[in-house]
């Protein structure tokens, strides 16, 4: 009995020691940054200011957040279209292929996502194995540019970002019974109806779970767009990592980065709030 | 009393030489089968035995290997479920159940862009019907178990579908509930006049409602007729043993007159009824329905030549009894024959005589009432 307390107060409180060395902490000198000033000869100083809140309200920056909204949105729309048939298709799989087909899914998480963004200019490049396999096949007659341009970017993203609009997705299809589907067609709806009256309003918690997953760490993933988008367009992600590593300018970073985790916790709440209020209006 | 138009009259579906392949395995094989209009058909057979494809069939899910079905003559094969006008009570119910019971009523009947000033009061007609009115805010979990059951039923009905597919609706019920949903499923098909045919592996669900009973077995019929039929005159060893309980004695014709029969059973003379069918030297199985059978004790069939001189006309067989188990309103009486064969007898309690009568230890001599048994040839 008094093993298990002890057991029970360890583990927990090293979970609480965890998050607050690794996620508190670190937000709280966020935090404490964002409202310092810097000179040049030093990152960070006295006296507290509202200058790195101020820098953000500008047209500038206003372009900078809503491209990255604009960015994230086509990048988990992308993923919901192609996600939503795909985790059909591996929900609905004879059961012994199942686990095969999900592990296949994730076997590229064991290489690094940086490395795997680095190989995709090894394809989407101009001489690269996609420009050669459209034109080998008479699709195009020179090759495309893709690479460097924006939708090299919502090709990185999707690519990196699909795993998780996909497993949340698989989740909320698998528990779904098969037989709702029949009873509507037995009642006279078609596959489309079936569709948008069962099965996506039953699959909604994963639809918005894989959305959440998708959409979040598409505003912060700055070495995408980076490698592939060239240094043309400027997203949200990117112009913090520039603040902190070429401009200098701390406080202006930090003021944006407490910028986008305002934006996440708003969207994070409505999550919440979201699935609570289905919760009690009595999805089984 | 009834409503003209549950009389059975001429087919409204028919089944031509259907048979459905599942890779190697045959779930149907060249079924031939009429339902008739607002009959009560029910299909009886142990799990796998086709049933419930038959009933994917009929709705729609499922497409024959080979074959034809047919609706008031006109081929189905190729229409969608959505486009028949047969409706499905599913076992598990499926309701849906991010809707309430009024939406899941509804729903057919949207999805057929039926009047939006009609809807609410075909909905509470069905809901009526089930006798759920009041229950139409709820969502399906709120519910209980029977309560969910009508929902499906009010939801398949509110259609008006020219026959309604019932796959085990009851299994999920306890045993009170589902008699009480027997009679009232009964009853709402003879309201109602619509074909129902009805799915389960319970001989007395399908006893109490149906009109007509379809046994299967291994993707084939066995026997199609009335319950009384299919009790009474079983065709074949298999509806024989599958409903009810029977006992089976194996013997050889030795002469075959006019009306009767004599079958050699062990060495014991029996004589039945000529049915005609049967040839001299011929190996057959005498059937019998425990209740069909007589026990008395050699004590007494000693003390009383009157029911000696019964006894004997048919021909009898000696035995011990082992055990008896009370039933209610009646009682089993198992015995052992001096061959060594098992049987069991149902007796009704005598009203002048309250306590069982027989005893274990008992000689018993077992006979039958002339002319109620069964015979069939013995092919196995």
């Amino acid at each position: 009995m008094a093993n298990k307390k002890i057991f029970r107060s360890f583990s927990i409180g090293l979970v609480v020691c965890w998050m607050i060395a690794f996620a508190v902490i670190p937000n709280i000198l966020v935090l404490t940054a964002s409202f310092l000033s810097r000179t040049d000869s030093q990152f960070l100083t006295m006296p507290l200011t509202l200058d790195g809140y101020d820098q953000l309200f500008t047209p500038l920056i206003a372009g900078i957040v809503m491209r990255s909204l604009g960015l994230a949105c086509m990048v988990t729309v992308t993923c919901l279209l192609l996600g939503y048939p795909f985790a059909w298709i591996l929900a609905r799989a004879p059961k012994k292929h199942r686990h095969l087909l999900i592990v296949m899914l994730i076997i590229p998480f064991w290489t690094n996502s940086l490395i795997r963004t680095y190989a995709l200019i090894a394809i989407l490049n101009t001489s690269g194995l996609l420009n050669k396999a459209l034109m080998t096949l008479g699709l195009i007659e020179t090759p495309l540019r893709i690479l460097y341009t924006k939708s090299a970017v919502l090709i990185g993203l999707t690519y990196t970002l699909l795993p998780f609009m996909v497993l949340p997705l698989y989740a909320a299809i698998e528990k779904l019974d098969p037989r709702l589907r029949e009873a509507a067609r037995d009642l006279g709806a078609s596959r489309l109806a079936s569709l948008l009256k069962i099965e996506l309003p039953l699959t909604q918690s994963g639809i918005i779970a894989g959305s959440m997953l998708v959409f979040l760490p598409a505003l912060g993933m700055f070495y995408v767009p980076d490698i592939l988008g060239g240094a043309k367009s400027v997203l949200i992600g990117n112009f913090i990592r520039d603040q902190f590593m070429i401009a200098r300018n701390w406080p202006f970073g930090s003021a944006a980065s407490i910028f986008l985790t305002l934006i996440m916790i708003v969207m994070l709440s409505l999550y919440a709030w979201r699935t609570t209020r289905t919760r009690q209006g009595g999805r089984l | 009393m009834t409503p003209p138009q549950t009389t059975p009259s001429g087919g409204l579906i028919a089944i031509q030489s259907v048979s459905k392949y599942f890779g190697e395995d045959i779930a149907l094989s060249n079924l031939n089968l009429t339902i008739n209009q607002g009959e009560f058909l029910t299909i009886l057979g142990p799990s796998g035995c086709g049933k419930t494809t038959l009933l994917r069939l009929l709705a729609g899910f499922e497409a024959p290997s080979s074959g034809r079905i047919t609706l008031e003559g006109k081929n189905i094969l190729g229409i969608p479920p959505e486009d028949r006008p047969v409706n499905t009570v599913f076992q598990s119910y499926a309701l849906f159940p991010h809707m309430t019971v009024f939406e899941n009523v509804a729903f057919g009947l949207r999805m057929k862009n039926t009047p939006v000033r009609e809807i609410p009061e075909r909905v509470t007609e069905a809901l009526r019907l089930v006798k759920l009115n009041g229950f139409s805010k709820r969502h399906p979990h709120e519910l209980s178990g029977g309560q969910q059951q009508r929902v499906a039923i009010a939801r398949a009905i509110v259609n008006d579908p020219l026959m309604l597919l019932l796959d085990e609706p009851m299994s999920a019920l306890d045993s009170r509930l589902r008699k009480n949903l027997q009679m009232e499923l009964k009853h709402l098909q003879r309201k109602l006049g619509i074909t129902f045919v009805l799915v389960t592996h319970d001989q007395e669900e399908a006893f109490s409602m149906s009109d007509r009973i379809v046994v299967m077995d291994e993707g084939e019929l066995m026997q199609v007729g009335t319950p009384r039929e299919i009790y009474e005159e079983p065709a074949n060893m298999f509806v024989a043993r599958f409903v009810g309980e029977i006992n089976v004695f194996s013997g050889r014709v030795i002469n075959r007159g006019q009306e009767q029969l004599n079958i050699d059973v062990n060495k014991t003379v029996c004589t039945v009824k000529n049915k005609g069918g049967f040839e001299q030297g011929q190996k057959v199985r005498i059937l019998l329905r425990p209740e069909d059978m007589r026990i008395e004790t050699v004590r007494d069939l000693d003390a009383d030549p009157e029911l000696r001189k019964d006894f004997a006309l048919g021909g009898y067989f000696r035995g011990r009894v082992d055990e008896t188990v009370y039933k209610g309103a009646t009682y089993d009486v198992y015995t052992t024959l001096a061959s060594g064969k098992s049987l069991v007898i149902t007796e009704f309690f005598n009203e002048d005589d309250e306590d069982v009568y027989f005893q274990p230890g008992d000689e018993v001599a077992i006979s039958w009432v002339q002319g109620w048994e069964v015979v069939l040839p013995d092919g196995e």
